[in-house]
C-alpha cells in the first residue's frame, strides 16, 4: 500500500510526460475500438442484407442442389411434400417459409443481354420471408396472377429499361431445350445489396411452370424465416440431422455469409496487428519513461534503499507508476473510444462518400454503415492497455533498481 | 557548426542507454513504415498491373456508347476507325503517335457452351496473338499449352476449364449471338489454359484469335476496345493527351473516348486514395515514435540546465545552443531511421519471396481484380523514403524542446540550479 502510494504521487511529478505517453495507449486503443465498432456494424447490416434480401435465414433443397457440378438447378426442382413441409413448420422458431425455383436466364432487351439469375417465387408468402418488395422504387411488386418481371435498379440502368418496357428471358427448360419468357417489366426495386440489383429478378411462379417445363407446384429452394440468427443456425442442424437420407438437405444462412464471414476475419487480423504495432511504440515509450524517471531520481533511489527497501520493492515502485500509465491510457483511451463508437452508432457513416454509389466490390451492402457494439473488445483492450505498459515497465525497472545509488549520485 | 556537432555528439553518449532507447523507438517505427509501405505498395501495385494488363492498358480507346455498357458485352459499339474507315488504318495512325509503343486491339463478346446439358455462360476476348506475345502478360500466364495461332484455337481460364470438364486438346462448341444478334455455333480446340489466381479472370473468360473473332462475329477490321501501351505507366496522361491530339485532328473525340487506365476504373481511384490516406498515417506513426524523443529530451534540458547557463554566460548565442539540442535530436532521428531500415528492410524482403495471402478466401466471391496473394514490394527507393521520413520528421520534431533550451536566460538557469 506504501509502495502504491509512492507510485502514484511519482506518477503525477511530470505530468505532461504522464500524459503523452497514456495518449499513445489511449490512441491505439482508440483506433482499435473504433475499427471494431465499424466492422461489426458492416458484418451486422451485412447479414441482414444477405438474410432479408437474398438467402433467409434457412433453406432445403435436394442434396444435389449444393453440390458444385454446374448442373442445372431446374433439374434439382422437386414437389415439397406435406411431411417436408410439416417437419420445416415443426423447427423451433419457425416463422414463415416461402417457396422459390431459381434459374439462370438471359435477358434480353432488343438488342443487348444480360445473364440474370430469375427467382420465380409465389408472391403470396415471398413477403413473409423476404423484405425485397419493401425496396420498390418504381412500377409493382409482384402479385397473384401478375405477369410482370421485377428487376433491380442497377440492370434497369445498365438496360435501360423501366416499368412497362418488354423483355424476353433466354433459358434452357428442365428438359435442355431452350425456351423464353416474355412479358412486361413491372417494377424496379433498389435494395441496399449490390447483387440483387444487378444480376437477380423475380417472375411469379404460377406463370412459368410451362416454360419451364417442370410439374406444377415444383420448387428448387424452400426459403425459411426463423425468430433470429442463432436459432436459425441451430435450426439448420438439426434439420440437417432429421434429412440425412431423405435425400433432402439444408443450408443456413452462414453459408451464403462465407464471404461476409471471410472479410470480417480478414478485417480483425489486420485491426490486431494495428493494434499491435501502436502498442510496440507505446510500450517503448513507457520503457522510456521508466528509464527517465530512474535517472531523474537517482537520489531518491539511494534513498529508498537507505532506509531498507528491497531491490523487489524498488521495482514495483516503478512497475507500479508505469501501470497507472497504462491504467490512464486505457481508461481515456476506452472513454473516447465509447465516445467515438456512440456517435458512429447514432450517425453513421455514408459509405458512399469513399466508394461511389454504385461500386461496392462485392461487399453485400451499400448507403449508410452505422457502427456496431462489441463490448467484448472494450474489456479486452482495456485489460491489454494495462498489461503491455506493466510489461514494458519490468526491464527498465530493474535495470533502475539496480543501479548503485552512491556510484550514481557520486558521479554527478 | 562542427564544433557544435562534437558538442552534441559528445551529450548524445553521456547517457547512452537514454539515448539508445529513443534511438530504439524512432527504428521501431521506421521499421512499421517500411513494411506498411511495402505491402501497400505490393497491394495497389498488383491491382493495378492486373487492371492494366487485362482490362485498360495504358490508355484505351473504346466507343463512347461501350463505355456505360461494356457489362452488357455489347457488339453495337464497336471501334471502327475514322469515319468507319476500318481498325487497322485507325492502329496504323495510331502507332504513329508519339510515346506508342504497342496496340492491343481487342474485341469481347459473351458466349455459352454447353458440354453437357447445362449452359456455362463466359466471355471470349479476340486477340492478336504476335501484339499480345510483345506484351507478355497474357501468354506469361499460360500455364498449360500454348497461345493460340490462327484458326480455331482457343485459351481458356482454368476455372473454366474444371466447369467445361476439358483438357488441352478437346474441343469445345461455343454459341454466340454475332453482331446481326442471330445465335451462331462453333468449335474451337482448347491450346492452352491460363491461370492468374484471380477468380474474375480465370473462372468466366476465354481467348481466340483477333481474326477468327472479327469473321465469326461479322466484325471485320473491328474490336471493342483498344489498349495502348507506352513505355512507362507514369506517362500515361501524356500518352493520353497525345492520342486525344490525334483523334481531335481526324475527327474522332465525337464518337470515341480516350481515357487513362486510372480513369477508367472506380477500384483505382479508391485504391489511389487509400494511398494518399496511408501517406498521411506513415507520418503519424513516426510522430508516435517522435514522442519517445520528446520526452527524453525535455529530460535532457532539465538536465543540463546549468550547462546550459554556462554556455550562455561563455557567450553562446541561443541560436547557437538551439543548435546543440537540435542536432543531438536530430543525430538519435537519422540514427534510430537508419537501424530501423534494417529490420524493415528484412520482414518486407522475407514476405516479397514468400508472399501474404490471409485474405484469399474473401475474393472467390468479390468481382474485384485483386491477386489472391500479396507480395510486398522490397525496393531500394522505399528504404530511402522511409529513411528520409523518419529522419526529417524526428529532426524537425526535435526544435521544439531545444526551443526551450535555447530560451532560457543564463542567468535564471545557473540561478535555478542553485
Amino acid at each position: 500500500m506504501y509502495l502504491l502510494r509512492i507510485a502514484a504521487r511519482n506518477l503525477f511529478r511530470r505530468r505532461r510526460r504522464t500524459l503523452v505517453t497514456a495518449g499513445v495507449l489511449a490512441f491505439a486503443i482508440i483506433i482499435f475500438l473504433v475499427v471494431e465498432s465499424m466492422m461489426a456494424g458492416m458484418t451486422e447490416i451485412s447479414y441482414n442484407n444477405i438474410i432479408n434480401l437474398e438467402s433467409a435465414h434457412l433453406e432445403v433443397g435436394r442434396e444435389e442442389l449444393y453440390q458444385q457440378d454446374f448442373e442445372s438447378p431446374l433439374k434439382k426442382s422437386f414437389y415439397p411434400g406435406e411431411e417436408l413441409i410439416a417437419e420445416i413448420t415443426a423447427l423451433a422458431g419457425y416463422r414463415n417459409h416461402t417457396e422459390v425455383l431459381e434459374f439462370s436466364a438471359n435477358i434480353t432487351t432488343g438488342r443487348d443481354e444480360f445473364p440474370v439469375r430469375v427467382r420465380a417465387i409465389d408472391p403470396k408468402s415471398f413477403p413473409g420471408v423476404f423484405e425485397n418488395d419493401d425496396y420498390l422504387t418504381g412500377g409493382e411488386f409482384l402479385a397473384p396472377d401478375s405477369g410482370g418481371l421485377v428487376i433491380g435498379s442497377q440492370l434497369a440502368d445498365v438496360l435501360e429499361l423501366k416499368p412497362g418496357d418488354f423483355f424476353t428471358l433466354l433459358f434452357q427448360d428442365k428438359e435442355g431445350s431452350f425456351n423464353t419468357i416474355e412479358g412486361e417489366i413491372q417494377g424496379i426495386v433498389t435494395t441496399p445489396h449490390p447483387d440483387m440489383n444487378l444480376s437477380t429478378v423475380f417472375y411469379d411462379r404460377e406463370q412459368a411452370y410451362n416454360a419451364l417445363r417442370v410439374e406444377p407446384g415444383a420448387a428448387n429452394r424452400i426459403m425459411v424465416r426463423m425468430s433470429d440468427r442463432e436459432t436459425a443456425v441451430s435450426a439448420a442442424e438439426s434439420l440437417a440431422d432429421s434429412l440425412t437420407g431423405t435425400g433432402f438437405s439444408t443450408r443456413s444462412w452462414e453459408d451464403s455469409a462465407q464471404m461476409v464471414k471471410a472479410m470480417q476475419a480478414a478485417g480483425r487480423l489486420e485491426n490486431y496487428v494495428v493494434l499491435g504495432l501502436i502498442l510496440i511504440v507505446g510500450a517503448i515509450g513507457i520503457s522510456n519513461v521508466v528509464i527517465l524517471a530512474a535517472l531523474e531520481r537517482m537520489e531518491e533511489i539511494g534513498m529508498m534503499k537507505a532506509m531498507g527497501l528491497k531491490e523487489g520493492e524498488i521495482v514495483g515502485v516503478f512497475a507500479l507508476e508505469a501501470t497507472g500509465i497504462g491504467l490512464m491510457g486505457s481508461i481515456i483511451g476506452c472513454f473516447v473510444g465509447f465516445i467515438s463508437v456512440a456517435l458512429f452508432n447514432r450517425f453513421g457513416f455514408d459509405l458512399g462518400i469513399l466508394l461511389g454509389e454504385e461500386t461496392t466490390f462485392g461487399i453485400p451492402l451499400i448507403g449508410r454503415i452505422y457502427g456496431g457494439w462489441s463490448p467484448g473488445s472494450f474489456v479486452l483492450v482495456f485489460f491489454f492497455g494495462i498489461l503491455v505498459a506493466f510489461l514494458a515497465s519490468i526491464i527498465p525497472a530493474f535495470w533502475a533498481a539496480r543501479k548503485d545509488p552512491i556510484d550514481a549520485i557520486y558521479k554527478r | 557548426m562542427l564544433y557544435l556537432f562534437k558538442i552534441a555528439l559528445r551529450n548524445l553518449s553521456r547517457n547512452k542507454f537514454r539515448s539508445l532507447i529513443s534511438i530504439l523507438a524512432i527504428a521501431v517505427v521506421v521499421a512499421i513504415v517500411i513494411f506498411t509501405r511495402g505491402l501497400l505498395l505490393g497491394f495497389t501495385e498488383s491491382s493495378f498491373r492486373l487492371v492494366v494488363d487485362n482490362q485498360y492498358g495504358h490508355v484505351r480507346i473504346t466507343d463512347q456508347e461501350y463505355q456505360a455498357r461494356e457489362m452488357l458485352l455489347t457488339l453495337d459499339h464497336t471501334v471502327d476507325g475514322f469515319q468507319g474507315q476500318g481498325l487497322s488504318a485507325m492502329l496504323d495512325e495510331i502507332r504513329e503517335v508519339e510515346g506508342v509503343e504497342y496496340l492491343l486491339p481487342r474485341l469481347k463478346f459473351g458466349a455459352m457452351a454447353s458440354p453437357g446439358d447445362d449452359i456455362i455462360r463466359m466471355a471470349g476476348i479476340g486477340i492478336d496473338p504476335r501484339l499480345e506475345e510483345q506484351h507478355g502478360a497474357l501468354s506469361g500466364d499460360i500455364t498449360e499449352g500454348r497461345m493460340v495461332e490462327e484458326g480455331r484455337e482457343i485459351i481458356v481460364g482454368k476455372g473454366l476449364r474444371e466447369k467445361l470438364g476439358a483438357e488441352i486438346g478437346a474441343r469445345v462448341t461455343i454459341l454466340f449471338s454475332d453482331a446481326y444478334q442471330s445465335f451462331q455455333g462453333r468449335t474451337f480446340t482448347i491450346v492452352g489454359i491460363r491461370e492468374t489466381g484471380v477468380p474474375m479472370l480465370d473462372d468466366s473468360l476465354f481467348y481466340l484469335p483477333l481474326s477468327e473473332a472479327q469473321q465469326m462475329l461479322y466484325l471485320e477490321d473491328e474490336a471493342t476496345e483498344i489498349m495502348v501501351f507506352g513505355s512507362r505507366l507514369r506517362e500515361a496522361d501524356q500518352l493520353k493527351n497525345n492520342i486525344t491530339g490525334l483523334f481531335a485532328a481526324r475527327s474522332g473525340e465525337e464518337k470515341y473516348s480516350v481515357l487513362a487506365w486510372d480513369e477508367a476504373d472506380p477500384l483505382i481511384e479508391y485504391l489511389q486514395v487509400g494511398v494518399r490516406i496511408y501517406d498521411i498515417i506513415y507520418v503519424f506513426i513516426i510522430l508516435l515514435g517522435a514522442i519517445v524523443l520528446i520526452n527524453t529530451m525535455i529530460m535532457i534540458t532539465r538536465e543540463r540546465t546549468a550547462e546550459i547557463g554556462m554556455m550562455g554566460a561563455l557567450g553562446l548565442k541561443s541560436r547557437e545552443i538551439l543548435q546543440i539540442f537540435t542536432l543531438e535530436g536530430a543525430v538519435m532521428g537519422v540514427l534510430g531511421s537508419l537501424l530501423g531500415v534494417i529490420p524493415g528492410g528484412a520482414i518486407t524482403y522475407y514476405f516479397s519471396q514468400v508472399g501474404l495471402d490471409y485474405y484469399a478466401d474473401m475474393l472467390e466471391d468479390i468481382d474485384v481484380m485483386m491477386a489472391p496473394e500479396i507480395y510486398p514490394v522490397f525496393s531500394l527507393e522505399n528504404l530511402v523514403i522511409s529513411f528520409i521520413l523518419g529522419a526529417v520528421i524526428t529532426s524537425l520534431v526535435s526544435i521544439w524542446p531545444a526551443r526551450k533550451a535555447a530560451n532560457l536566460e543564463p542567468v535564471d538557469a545557473l540561478h535555478r540550479e542553485i
